[in-house]
């Protein structure tokens, strides 16, 4: 942010941040509509699995992740940059899946970083091109203390009482 | 002081405590000493570092050297304001991994950055900072697979989208 932001700059950044955010809920809920109002229509994704299309992007890891029980992914240190209808904004994320492998509970943790140039068209923000850059992770097995079964990956997730309206 | 105007001092202190992590892990001496205003000071305690903003930069960026990566990564960032000068405190989590003869250690810290700040020249920037450990932890982790795509200098991916220091 450059000097004392104006209201519009104010207004766009939380729009971006909101974004950042609901790209999370998407994948943590496989929400696919959802995911897919986070990039433009001819928006990229650059994953270390992972280069095409951003709606592409959405629709592979929405299957992938259901070999998972559960993940979370949780962004901290958002640094965004307007210049008019352009963006760009750099979002920390650590992502933690579990899986079953074999008898044993594990936890996948990812500690990495969305890189993103955005545009604004018709007052509408989205990526034009999000890289995901993996700084570290770490593999472990881990106990369970329990599973609130309330928690569900699609629309009877509690959180869909609340927030009903695709982005 | 407008709401507007408090808002706007509001991100633009978020912002630079952000940037601060963006210093560290990136080791970018630049982007750190843009985080305090010249001669503002930094005390991360008798046994880290005591001393100018700008010194203590310069010491963690050569320390970080000897780790492979790291993330440190701000949540609950309390900002009170008062005209041109501000408090805030901001908890982090630090977490550093090096790998010694095949063996990766993790080592995570919970501190908080408590900021005395002050605006010159329609600039805000820190006039001293206290960090505080409140726990830490060290154990040996094993990684999913080698991550090489990040960099600690201004090569990484990050500086396409966000170039300048504030």
């Amino acid at each position: 942010m450059q000097g004392a932001p104006e209201p519009a700059t104010l207004a766009d950044t939380l729009a971006i941040q909101q974004q950042i955010y609901n790209y999370c809920r998407s994948v943590d809920r496989l929400d696919v509509p959802l995911g897919h109002a986070v990039f433009h229509t001819d928006g990229l994704a650059d994953f270390p699995t992972y280069q095409g299309a951003g709606q592409g992007w959405i629709d592979a890891i929405c299957i992938e992740h259901r070999k998972f029980l559960h993940h979370s992914h949780q962004v901290t240190n958002v640094i965004i940059h307007v210049d008019g209808d352009r963006a760009g904004s750099e979002a920390y994320v650590t992502a933690n899946l579990r899986q079953m492998d074999g008898e044993k509970l594990t936890n996948r943790m990812f500690c990495a970083r969305y890189i993103d140039t955005w545009s604004k068209r018709d007052g509408r923000w989205a990526i034009d091109h999000r890289t995901c850059v993996v700084d570290f992770s770490e593999l472990s097995e881990v106990t369970a203390l329990g599973n609130d079964p309330r928690s569900a990956r699609d629309s009877r997730d509690p959180s869909y009482s609340v927030l009903k309206v695709v982005a | 002081m407008t709401d507007l105007q408090a808002l706007a001092d509001r991100a633009e202190i978020t912002d630079l405590i952000y940037r601060y992590c963006r210093s560290m892990d990136r080791m970018d001496h630049e982007q750190g000493y843009a985080i305090w205003h010249d001669g503002g000071l930094a005390d991360y305690g008798p046994e880290v570092f005591q001393g100018t903003g700008r010194g203590f930069i310069d010491w963690v960026c050569e320390s970080h050297k000897h780790l492979d990566s790291h993330s440190h990564q701000v949540t609950n960032i309390v900002i009170e304001l008062d005209g041109n000068h501000a408090g805030s405190e901001a908890y982090v989590t630090a977490t550093l991994q090096r790998t010694r003869e095949g063996k990766t250690t993790q080592m995570m810290v919970w501190s908080r950055y408590i900021d005395q700040w002050s605006k010159r020249d329609g600039r805000w920037g820190i006039d001293k900072r206290i960090a505080v450990i409140d726990f830490d932890e060290v154990r040996e982790v094993t990684p999913m697979k080698p991550h090489t795509q990040g960099r600690r200098d201004r090569s990484d991916p990050s500086y396409a989208a966000i170039r300048g220091n504030r």
